[in-house]
C-alpha cells in the first residue's frame, strides 16, 4: 500500500492497528467499521425517495400502530452526520399524533468516526439530568436505514445569536457569541449542566456500550490518547512533526484519574440550543464523543480559545460566555470540585491532539477517499486543525523552554 | 493565449456569487454548499499557482535538515543505521523532479518520525534548534496556504503564501547559531 493511499487497507492492517491501539470496544467496532467502509464504493449523497423507504421500514420495526411519515427533509448546517427531518403520524386507538422528529445518519467518514448506540444510550441516560432531546431509536449497524443511524425528537431553539455577534460561529457554532444581556442566564445555565453531567451516576444507566476506566490509573487518558492516535495513523494523509512531538509529551505524562465521571466531550457554544426570548437552554446536543473520564477533558474543551469569543472590549470570554478566571471560579463553587492545574494542561494538549488530528486528517480524507455528503466543507475546515497544529506547537515549545 | 487557471477559477467565482447563489434562498442545503464553494474558490485564486513553488520548498527544508541529521551519524561510521531507523535512502534527498518530490514526501515525513521517534535530538543541540526552526517553517507555510479557510486566527492579516515561500526561499533552513562550515557542510551524507 503507498504511504498516501489508505483507502484499502488490508485485513492483516485493520488487525495489526487494532492491536497497536487498544480502545474501547465500540470505539474500536466504529474506527473498524470505517475502515471496511473505506474499501467500498464511493459515498453518494442520501436519495431521498430511497431513505423514505427504508425509514418507513424501520419505524414498522418499532411501532405497533400504524402510521405515515410526511415532510422528510434535509437539515443544512450539520457539520458532522447527514440529518433530516420528519413528521411521524400515528393513529393509536387512544387518538391520532403527530411528532416531528430528528434522524440523525452516518455518512461514509465524518469529521468524527463514532457509535450511534453510545450517542444513544448516553443520551437516554440523560433524560432528565439535563435538557436533550428525546431519543426513539436506533439503527447502529445500518442494518435497515443503510447507515448507522438514530432517530430522537425535534427541539426547539437556537445554537447561536439570530444577529450574529463578531465574525465567529458560522461553522458549527465555533466561536458564537452571544449578546451581553443573554450571557449571565446562559453561562449559569451553561456550568449547571455541566455539574449534573459530572454529578451524574454514571453507574446506574445502561451505558453498555461505554468502558469504565480504573479510577486511581491513567486508564482514562491513555484510552483517550490510543483512540486519537489510532485515527490520526488511519487517516492522515503523511507525518506531521507536531503529532510526533506531542504523542511523545502526551506519553510521558499521562495523568492519574481519581474521579471517573461522564464526560460530554464536545461541550461547547454551538452545541446548546436556547430560546433566544427566554435565554432558556433547551438542549444540549452533540454526545457522540462522551466517554467516561476526566472532568478535567470538558472543563479544557470549554476553555480551548479557538471557542472563545470577545466582549464589547476585546475581552476573550469562555465559550462566548465568561472571562476565564471567572468561569473556573463559578464552577469550583457550583461543583465543589477543584480545578487541578497540572490535569487541566495534559486535557488542553490532549484536546488540542484530537482536534489538530480530526481537522487535519480526518475531515481531508472524508473528502480525499470520497466518503462524505460535505466533501467541500471537509476540504475547507482543514484550516482548523492547522491552527490548532499551530496553537499546540506553541504550548509544547513553551513547555520545553521552561525546562 | 488561452485564459489562465486563475481567469477561469474568477469566472466561476463570479458566476457562482452573482448568478447561482441568489437563486438558491429557498433551498438552504444547497445554498450552504454553494456558499463554502465559493469559499474554497477564494481560496484556490490565491494558493493554485503556488502548488509545486509549495512543494519544492517543503523538500528543501525537509532535505536540508535530514541531511544534517544523517551527517551526525555518518560521521561516527554509522550511515546504515541511520538507513535503517529512517527508511531514508541517500537519493531521496537529491530529486529535481516535481512528480519525484511529490510521491517521496510522505516517505521523508515518515523516515523524520521515525527518527524523532527513536533518535530525539538532546535538548539545545544545534540538529535540536534546526529540528524546531524547521517545524516553524513547515507551520507558517501551512498557515499562509490556509489563511482564507476562515479558521486560522487573524488569517486576512497574514502574509499570502507567494510572499511566505518568497520569503523562506531567500532564507534557506540551516543549522541555527552554527553555519554549517565546508568541512562539515552536510551537502550530502554520502
Amino acid at each position: 500500500m503507498n504511504i498516501n493511499d489508505k483507502r484499502y487497507f488490508s485485513d492483516q492492517a485493520i488487525a495489526a492497528i487494532r492491536a497497536k491501539y487498544p480502545v474501547e470496544r465500540t470505539v474500536d467496532e466504529a474506527l473498524t467499521w470505517k475502515l471496511q467502509r473505506r474499501r467500498g464504493c464511493d459515498y453518494r449523497l442520501t436519495d431521498m425517495d430511497e431513505l423514505s423507504v427504508r425509514l418507513s421500514r424501520f419505524i414498522a420495526d418499532q411501532v405497533t400502530e400504524p402510521f405515515h411519515i410526511t415532510a422528510l427533509t434535509r437539515l443544512p448546517g450539520g457539520g458532522s452526520k447527514e440529518m433530516f427531518r420528519f413528521t411521524l403520524h400515528r393513529q393509536a386507538a387512544t387518538g391520532d399524533s403527530a411528532e416531528n422528529l430528528i434522524l440523525r445518519m452516518n455518512p461514509g467518514e465524518s469529521i468524527a468516526e463514532t457509535h450511534r448506540l453510545r450517542e444513544f444510550q448516553v443520551m437516554k441516560a440523560m433524560k432528565g439530568v439535563v435538557p436533550v432531546p428525546d431519543t426513539y431509536w436506533v439503527d447502529a449497524d445500518g442494518a435497515v436505514l443503510g447507515n448507522s443511524a438514530m432517530v430522537c425528537g425535534f427541539v426547539t431553539g437556537i445554537a447561536k445569536p439570530s444577529k450574529p455577534q463578531g465574525k465567529s460561529g458560522s461553522v458549527s457554532g465555533i466561536g458564537a457569541g452571544f449578546p451581553k444581556e443573554q450571557r449571565e442566564p446562559l453561562l449559569a445555565q451553561f456550568i449547571a449542566h455541566l455539574v449534573a453531567i459530572q454529578n451524574f451516576r454514571w453507574q446506574i444507566a445502561d451505558l453498555s456500550a461505554f468502558d469504565v476506566p480504573r479510577a486511581g490509573t491513567v486508564e482514562a487518558a491513555s484510552l483517550s490518547l490510543n483512540q486519537w492516535s489510532r485515527v490520526w495513523e488511519e487517516d492522515c494523509f503523511e507525518e506531521h512533526p507536531v503529532i510526533t512531538l506531542a504523542a511523545q509529551w502526551l506519553t510521558n505524562h499521562l495523568p492519574i484519574a481519581n474521579d471517573i465521571c461522564l464526560v460530554h466531550n464536545d461541550y461547547r457554544n454551538g452545541n446548546f440550543l436556547y430560546n433566544e426570548d427566554t435565554a432558556e437552554i433547551t438542549a444540549i446536543l452533540d454526545w457522540e464523543l462522551a466517554r467516561l473520564g476526566d472532568y478535567h477533558e470538558d472543563l479544557a474543551w470549554i476553555l480551548f480559545q479557538g471557542f472563545a469569543s470577545p466582549d464589547e472590549n476585546g475581552t476573550p470570554l469562555v465559550c462566548g460566555l465568561a472571562p476565564r478566571d471567572e468561569f473556573i471560579k463559578r464552577y469550583e463553587e457550583q461543583s465543589g470540585r477543584s480545578v487541578d492545574e497540572k490535569k487541566l494542561h495534559y486535557y488542553t494538549v490532549l484536546n488540542l491532539y484530537k482536534l489538530a488530528i480530526l481537522g487535519s486528517a480526518t475531515n481531508a480524507r472524508a473528502a480525499a477517499d470520497r466518503q462524505t455528503h460535505l466533501d467541500v466543507m471537509m476540504n475547507l475546515s482543514t484550516g482548523l486543525g492547522y491552527s490548532a497544529l499551530c496553537e499546540l506547537y506553541q504550548i509544547l515549545n513553551a513547555e520545553e523552554a521552561s525546562q | 493565449m488561452t485564459p489562465d487557471t486563475n481567469q477561469y477559477l474568477r469566472s466561476i467565482h463570479k458566476a457562482l456569487q452573482t448568478v447561482i447563489l441568489p437563486e438558491l434562498t429557498d433551498k438552504p442545503f444547497a445554498r450552504e454548499q454553494a456558499s463554502m464553494v465559493l469559499s474554497s474558490l477564494s481560496l484556490l485564486i490565491e494558493i493554485q499557482q503556488f502548488e509545486p513553488c509549495y512543494l519544492r520548498q517543503e523538500y528543501k527544508d525537509i532535505c536540508a535538515l535530514l541531511k544534517h541529521w544523517a551527517f551526525g551519524y555518518c560521521h561516527g561510521g554509522s550511515c546504515d543505521s541511520w538507513e535503517d531507523i529512517s527508511g531514508i535512502r541517500c537519493e531521496d534527498l537529491e530529486f529535481d523532479e516535481i512528480q519525484d518530490i511529490k510521491a517521496t514526501m510522505p516517505r521523508l515525513k515518515a523516515g523524520l518520525r521515525a527518527l524523532m521517534d527513536s533518535a530525539m535530538p538532546q535538548a539545545e543541540s544545534v540538529l535540536h534548534k534546526m529540528l524546531h526552526a524547521y517545524i516553524c517553517r513547515q507551520l507558517e507555510r501551512e498557515k499562509s496556504l490556509l489563511r482564507k479557510t476562515g479558521f486560522i486566527p487573524e488569517g486576512e492579516t497574514l502574509a499570502d503564501i507567494g510572499k511566505t515561500l518568497a520569503h523562506q526561499g531567500a532564507f534557506p533552513l540551516l543549522p541555527r547559531h552554527s553555519e554549517p562550515t565546508p568541512h562539515h557542510q552536510p551537502e550530502s551524507f554520502q
